[in-house]
């Protein structure tokens, strides 16, 4: 007696199966490699993969309005659903930029902050293109990536040049 | 062996395993590559599957096979 349904070709399985394996198994060592901490990193990471990711350019406005006004939590808030994969450098350079200019102080520098924006500098970095980034921005004291995480590092750095009294006069940039 | 199980369903059930071999849930969800020791001890358990019968080799991969059919062979015993 015939069968009911007729067994697929065995060849386009084999085919469909070899196909199936090598996207998972690229799947996986990407998963292992990238290390996303959220759904919205693993789908950002695939389609910025293929060149599909884009933020949200209202949202990334609304930040860079927040951040001209010092409202730099606001500002982080913005950037994040502007890039909530951490897929793009300039919103990454402006999330590290807000911790910067956000734990800046005359005496101190707030080192929580300044660790935090040192992370998303990092970020900015990785992503740019030959890990270079520059941001023509009249607002910015600084407009290079380079800058940026130098300034942060010296920030959380101790040494003797934290207690020379002229560094109260200094300028937050 | 069907084509199915053999050139779908055993690879990707090998590759979720290694995925989720991976898996720490903890205050954060980590993925943590497997050690080396843990590559060691995979060969010798394959060794062990193959010398007690319950693994053949030659049922996947042979001369008899076509080249397709040994490529899935090749597949599902990269994935094991």
């Amino acid at each position: 007696m015939g069968t009911l349904t007729a067994e697929p070709p065995a060849v386009m399985v084999r085919i469909a199966g070899l196909a199936l394996a090598a996207g998972y198994a690229t799947f996986i060592v990407w998963l292992y490699s990238a290390q996303p901490k959220t759904v919205a990193e693993v789908t950002g990471g695939i389609s910025s993969t293929v060149g599909a990711y884009q933020i949200d350019a209202q949202a990334m406005s609304d930040g860079l309005a927040f951040f001209r006004r010092d409202a730099f939590d606001e500002a982080r808030f913005a950037f994040e659903r502007a890039d909530p994969a951490h897929r793009d450098a300039r919103a990454q350079f402006y999330i590290a930029y807000s911790y910067y200019r956000q734990g800046w102080g005359h005496i101190y520098n707030d080192d929580v902050l300044f660790r935090q924006g040192i992370e998303a500098v990092d970020r900015a970095i990785a992503l740019a293109p030959d890990h270079r980034l520059l941001v023509d921005d009249a607002d910015l004291g600084m407009h290079s990536a380079d800058e940026l995480k130098a300034e942060l590092q010296r920030g959380v750095t101790r040494d003797a040049s934290d207690l020379n009294p002229l560094k109260v006069f200094r300028a937050r940039k | 062996m069907s084509a199915v199980r053999e050139a779908i369903v055993l690879p990707l059930a090998f590759l979720t395993v290694t995925l989720l071999g991976g898996v720490r849930i903890g205050p954060t969800l980590l993925l943590v590559p497997p050690p080396l020791i843990s590559l060691v001890l995979a060969v010798m358990l394959l060794s062990a599957l193959v010398g007690a019968g319950v693994f053949s080799p030659t049922m996947i991969m042979s001369a008899e096979r076509t080249p397709l059919e040994n490529i899935s062979g090749v597949i599902v015993h990269i994935t094991l």
